[in-house]
């Protein structure tokens, strides 16, 4: 991936996953896919050096975050695979050591595929947005409060897809949610347009039968939802076994 | 789709177990079939007799001269079998099995009920039960059930529901009250589901002229997804009120994803109710209430409420339970403050919720309720009226129904009331029959019905 990542064709990030028989697309894999449908992801790249990681580093511009990379690793915050914010080459280094010794610990299971350094962004609020196929209901799209905690919370809401316009409002109506988009901390509204058409990039990809027919999940977790856009911070992609 | 007109508006009728006995399940519902003005033609079946309550009586299903649209099956459950059995062989179009102890009593009956269905399979034959009280469709003059019911107020409510007694002692609950009636069209429980299900009977009921509003209530839905949007179109004529249970069900879905977890069947059912406009209702009075409202009331332009009443309390009471319920607080045009004024001394200023029990210090309780209800009432801002208001004999006066009867008529906007305490209450409720303005046991079941009313049509 460079940076900003290109454009991908969604159909073949299917198809290269499927070819190595893998049914979870790592977090890189995810982000490009989520790119091709025009939700937008942090700058970065995957590395397979502590050293990439600091030409990476510089060229994104501090600071940065660095990311174990693993499509078995799911839950990256539980193994310790994550550090942010870093403000220096030396520091991206060292945090890359950090997390191969951390996952080697936790996950002694787990060969890493490299690290994902990417500019950081700073979020008050996180947000979780997914498409699931479910067994009983087809195509839903799930939006709420998100980040690790997201099921203590509880706050989210399905919708069927495809959504309408009325649909992804009355989403964005709910009680807490309508407060915390309004204007958090001292932040400006939030760039509702922009998540608008996030959700309804998700919407349509759920109404696709070849999508359907692929795809079991996509979790967007956290997403960002600032007065300067929407952007994906994490996001995993389940294809149907 | 299969047309189930066979089932809930037949042109024939046979009983399997009809009998003369008034103590006998089967002795009942031929009774109730016999009195209750069935306009088709109706054959009792019995192997002993040769004619009952005036009806010719047949040895068998196969005997009737003619084929039969629809055949009640009310035999001990070891017979039930066989009885499908004859429906299949002399090409009945539709059953309805009353007898229970099948799934919902054990394995064994469990193990009948697949054999039934069976048997059924390969015919098209429609069935509903087994595991129910019947069938009413109050039309065609259809009271097929072992229940007797005594008074049916025909209207435009029709029930589908999933569950044995529980249907008939709801009816009977709604049929014994003796104001605010529930109008009822068709009452189909089908018990166990093994065959017709909530689809079939949306797709039916779409094309019902005489149904109003749709009552549904369902223990397990069999197909969500088509479920959902079956509804959604038939709610586009035809608002529709659910009663499901299992709210409280722990997602049992094993996941690795938080939005696995978090996609429980209740959770999205729920949402998805919301986003197609059908109201949830969440136990069986919030369902007949809900019912009463959308039937009598007509579709609301907006969600905004004014709130009239003759309690301060009562009226900050219904705020809350008003803005809880989704729905907002009108804004008031300076004409209708204007108007509230005249009723109220100098140095208090009206506001939402309006309340004019000084008013009827100052101008007497007629003119009181008069200008503060019409201001409400004319407020083009107000889409939706909830009333609460008390009944002591200082604010009674002659003709309170014919003035709620009047604004209603002539604004033709959703109300909702409530009427606390004093002599004069059962009075009013009287004079509001036939006014097509729902009266409601408390202030939260006022303002619930009305919530449900807006998700139900608006």
């Amino acid at each position: 991936m460079l940076i900003p990542p290109p454009r991908a064709d969604i159909t073949s990030l299917i198809a290269a996953a499927r070819a190595l028989g893998r049914t979870v697309l790592s977090e890189p894999e995810s982000k490009a896919f989520l790119h091709a449908l025009g939700i937008p992801v942090p700058a970065g790249c995957v590395v397979q050096t502590a050293a990439d990681a600091a030409k990476i580093a510089e060229a994104v511009g501090f600071p940065v975050v660095v990311k174990a990379v693993s499509h078995v690793l799911t839950h990256k915050t539980d193994a310790g695979g994550i550090v942010f914010p870093i403000e220096t080459a030396s520091a991206a280094v060292a945090a890359c050591h950090l997390i191969a010794e951390r996952v080697r610990r936790t996950r002694p299971d787990i060969v890493l595929d490299g690290f994902l350094v990417e500019a950081f962004q700073p979020s008050n609020l996180e947000w979780i947005l997914s498409l699931r196929m479910d067994p009983h209901y087809g195509p839903v799209v799930m939006f709420g409060l998100g980040g690790i905690f997201v099921e203590l919370l509880g706050h989210v809401s399905f919708r069927l897809a495809p959504l309408n316009g009325n649909d992804i409002d009355g989403m964005l109506a709910e009680n807490l949610v309508a407060r915390a988009l309004s204007c958090i901390r001292g932040n400006g509204p939030a760039d509702r347009e922009g998540l608008k058409a996030a959700i309804g990039a998700l919407s349509d990809l759920g109404a696709r039968n070849d999508i359907a027919a692929a795809i079991s999940e996509i979790e967007i977790n956290p997403l960002t939802v600032t007065e300067r856009g929407v952007l994906a911070l994490d996001a995993l992609i389940h294809l149907r076994p | 789709m299969q047309d189930i007109t066979p089932l809930i508006a037949p042109r024939s009728i046979a009983v399997i177990g009809a009998s003369s006995s008034p103590t006998k399940s089967g002795g009942v519902l031929f009774a109730n079939l016999a009195n209750g003005g069935f306009k088709g033609s109706l054959y009792p079946i019995n192997r002993g007799a040769t004619e009952i309550m005036g009806h010719k009586a047949y040895p068998l299903l196969a005997d009737v001269p003619e084929q039969i649209d629809l055949v009640y099956i009310v035999l001990p459950q070891a017979y039930v079998e066989e009885a499908i059995k004859q429906c299949v062989a002399a090409k009945a179009r539709a059953a309805c099995i009353i007898t229970a102890g099948f799934s919902e009593a054990s394995e064994k009956g469990r193990t009948d009920e697949d054999s039934l269905r069976k048997v059924a399979s390969q015919s098209g034959l429609l069935m509903a039960g087994p595991n129910t009280i019947g069938m009413v469709n109050v039309d065609c003059g259809m009271m097929g059930s072992f229940v007797n019911f005594p008074r049916w107020e025909k209207g435009g409510v029709s029930f589908f529901t999933q569950t044995g007694i529980f249907t008939g002692a709801v009816m009977l609950h709604i049929m014994s009250a003796e104001t605010q009636r529930l109008p009822v069209s068709k009452s189909i429980d089908v018990g166990n589901k093994i065959g017709v299900d909530e689809i079939d009977f949306l797709n039916f009921i779409k094309n019902d002229s005489a149904t109003k509003v749709i009552g549904l209530y369902i223990e397990s839905i069999r197909n969500p997804r088509l479920f959902l949007e079956t509804a959604r179109e038939v709610r586009k004529t035809k608002p529709i009120v659910l009663l499901k249970p299992g709210q409280t069900e722990a997602g049992a879905r094993a996941s690795t994803s938080h939005t696995g977890s978090l996609a429980s069947d209740d959770k999205i059912l729920d949402d998805g109710l919301r986003q197609y406009g059908i109201a949830r209702a969440e136990d069986e009075a919030d369902f007949l209430n809900a019912l009463r409202a959308i039937v009598m009331l007509p579709k609301p332009k907006g969600k905004r409420v004014g709130i009239a009443t003759t309690s301060g309390a009562l009226g900050v009471i219904s705020t809350d339970l008003v803005v809880r319920g989704g729905l907002e607080l009108a804004k008031f045009e300076p004409g209708t403050i204007a108007a509230m004024r005249t009723i109220l001394p100098e140095w208090l200023s009206p506001a939402n919720p309006f309340d004019f029990w000084i008013g009827i210090d100052v101008k007497g309780p007629r003119e009181a309720h008069e200008v503060g209800l019409s201001a409400i009432f004319a407020d083009p801002n107000v889409d939706l009226v909830l009333c609460t208001l008390l009944a002591p004999a200082n604010a009674d006066f002659p003709g309170f129904g014919d003035l709620l009867k009047q604004l209603r008529k002539t604004h033709n906007k959703p109300v909702a009331v409530t009427i606390y305490g004093g002599s004069a209450r059962a009075r009013w409720v009287t004079e509001l029959e036939g006014a097509e303005v729902p009266v409601f046991n408390t202030t939260r079941e006022a303002a619930r019905a009305l919530s449900l009313l807006v998700q139900a049509t608006y």
